[in-house]
């Protein structure tokens, strides 16, 4: 047996880029199943987990994924409620409530506007610097700090997407205070600023800013890098500064200000069957949901896919591995000279089969080691494939 | 050491039948076998190491009749008493000249590859000039050296008949001689037979008898 295994690691060493395919292949075949399993089996672990921290939230009738995706995974955008609501809510006495505005991108990072609270409700301490204190500050989580390439210190500059899109952010300097611990969920993905000052990157609130010492381009993305050749007709970016804070105001009914959902956290089981039983009312514009019931549904949902797509995918790999056999008969066919003389040296055909089957024992060996290698390298970026799972909802 | 008696042979589906009256090769007696291509002088070699059965006739090798054992009787006969260099060689690309040498220790299950079974193979190769390539392949060795390695390899289980089918085919003179004087050492060295297919006449004067196969042997049709 030593000497099979000796004679077939020799063949698969001579020939290896044939065997590296056919190792490659068989890894593949194996591991494809695995990963979406394993994938989905991540995504909801995560989406779960957040769900199950947010007990419920207000948000408009309709859809009730865009809602919970917008708010709890800054994915996609949903329409949104007047901020008084949180003040409604808060009278009742039941809960409390976290406005929670994710409508914008920042250079294509989720743009977060809440309330100080909202920190301390998930658990986000900085790691770097400290919490966003005025208008005009923001923090960042780990991994946009990282996309983005910023630190404590740095400014960041929005921009609208194009500057036909009137109903786009107006560009503001924002002042990096401090770069948010790594948690491990989208959290870490997103830039942070208070309610106010995305009201006035929307132009609901301006400062009346003069002179073009305290403007920048807002084509340079970030401060620090070579900016943007300019372009008279650009508009300035604006920066709020200790000088001109006490000049920003809002016009208009500050409760009309768009969020996109309020997290609401009843105080007992009593208070959230009361609070629930307001929103029942269907002719009311809005809805109170529980996010862990539309994760739950959105898994299933999923889930049912991907059992189809595993299914699909077992389907193909019976098909490959068919394939496969295919090559190793052809091989044989290719062989047929070796064969011939190892049967001239006295090789018997039982030996024979036990030579083949050596060398697939060991491309079967050396694909499952590089399949567990790939799975556990997998497994220490499964934030990336849960992130691309979230993307693709 | 040989002896073919009545021998009948026909390949499967073949048209022509190989008939041998009597045949043999004394202990010790290096025999070269001559012959126009296609008279059945390989066939003959096959016959005799049992790679081939015959339809009717005895081929008796060190006083075994190798009718008389199954299959892998006669290969295991084969792989302890006969060594056989091949015309083609038959190396395998993906060993090293060591593992070719040893090649057969490995894929036989009657014959155990130990210590001694090294040690030789390292002797012979030392004999034949082959140390320095021990760790090579076929493809980095030229013909000579190649035609080395077989000669090696058939001579690793000390056999009592070295069989060598054209084995000088492909060299240049000099190689020829070398790879003659070779066999012959061994054919002493181990009071072996040696039973060549050649076509070099220039070779016949060194063996101790040379048959014309072909006055010898009957081919007809079947």
């Amino acid at each position: 047996m030593r000497h099979d295994f000796y004679l077939a690691w020799q063949y698969l060493l001579h020939y290896r880029w044939r065997s590296l395919t056919l190792l490659i292949s068989t890894c593949l075949i194996g591991l494809l199943p695995l990963l979406l399993h394993y994938s989905l089996s991540q995504a909801e672990r995560v989406m779960l987990a957040r769900a199950e921290a947010t007990p419920w939230l207000i948000g408009v009738r309709g859809s009730t994924v865009d809602t919970v995706l917008a708010s709890l995974y800054f994915r996609d955008t949903a329409p949104g409620l007047s901020y008084g609501e949180t003040r409604r809510v808060d009278q009742t006495g039941w809960a409390y409530a976290l406005p929670v505005y994710a409508r914008y991108r920042i250079h294509q990072v989720p743009l977060l506007g809440i309330t100080a609270d909202y920190f301390d409700f998930r658990h986000l301490t900085p790691a770097h610097g400290e919490l966003p204190g005025f208008i005009g500050d923001c923090v960042l989580g780990a991994q946009a700090a990282a996309t983005l390439g910023l630190q404590v210190g740095d400014t960041l500059t929005s921009t609208p997407d194009n500057f036909f899109d009137l109903a786009g952010l107006t560009p503001l300097k924002l002042h990096i205070t401090g770069i948010l611990a790594a948690t491990g969920t989208v959290d870490d993905e997103a830039v942070y600023v208070d309610l106010k000052t995305i009201w006035i990157m929307e132009g609901l609130g301006h400062g009346h800013t003069s002179g073009p010492s305290r403007a920048v381009q807002p084509s340079a993305p970030f401060s620090g890098l070579s900016p943007a050749p300019t372009v008279s007709e650009t508009p300035e970016a604006v920066e709020i500064t200790p000088d001109n804070i006490d000049s920003f105001h809002f016009h208009g009914d500050m409760d009309s200000y768009p969020v996109t959902a309020l997290m609401v956290i009843p105080h007992d089981d009593r208070a959230a069957t009361l609070l629930s039983g307001r929103y029942l009312d269907e002719t009311l514009p809005l809805q109170l949901i529980r996010p862990l019931d539309v994760v739950h549904h959105l898994m299933h949902n999923i889930f049912r896919i991907g059992t189809l797509f595993t299914a699909v995918l077992i389907g193909v790999s019976g098909a490959a591995l068919l394939a496969l056999a295919l090559v190793f008969a052809l091989s044989l066919q290719l062989r047929a000279g070796e064969l011939t003389t190892i049967d001239l040296l006295g090789c018997d055909r039982f030996t024979v089969v036990r030579l083949i089957t050596a060398e697939i024992v060991l491309i079967l060996l050396f694909a499952t080691a590089l399949g567990a290698i790939l799975l556990r390298l997998i497994k220490q970026e499964s934030g990336f494939l849960t992130g691309l799972l979230l993307k693709a909802l | 050491m040989v002896e073919v008696e009545n021998l009948v042979f026909q390949y499967p589906d073949a048209a022509y039948c190989l008939q041998l009256e009597r045949f043999h090769i004394k202990p010790g007696e290096r025999l070269a076998l001559t012959g126009a291509s296609g008279c059945g002088k390989t066939t003959l070699l096959k016959l005799i190491a049992g790679i081939l059965t015959p339809g009717q006739g005895r081929v008796t090798v060190a006083g075994t009749v190798l009718q008389d054992l199954s299959a892998s009787g006669r290969r295991d006969f084969r792989i302890r008493q006969m060594g056989f260099v091949f015309q083609e060689l038959q190396l395998l690309d993906y060993l090293t000249v060591l593992d070719n040498i040893l090649h057969p220790y490995r894929i036989n299950r009657s014959v155990r590859l130990d210590t001694g079974v090294r040690q030789r193979a390292l002797a012979l190769a030392g004999q034949t000039g082959l140390v320095d390539k021990l760790g090579q392949k076929p493809g980095a060795l030229s013909q000579g050296e190649k035609q080395r390695v077989a000669v090696c390899r058939a001579l690793l289980p000390q056999p009592r008949l070295l069989i060598a089918d054209e084995a000088t085919s492909h060299l240049d003179p000099a190689n020829k001689l070398h790879l003659l004087d070779l066999l012959f050492l061994a054919v002493e060295q181990y009071q072996a037979s040696l039973l060549v297919v050649t076509h070099d006449h220039e070779l016949l004067p060194y063996f101790d008898r040379v048959v014309d196969f072909s006055t010898v042997v009957d081919v007809h049709a079947a």
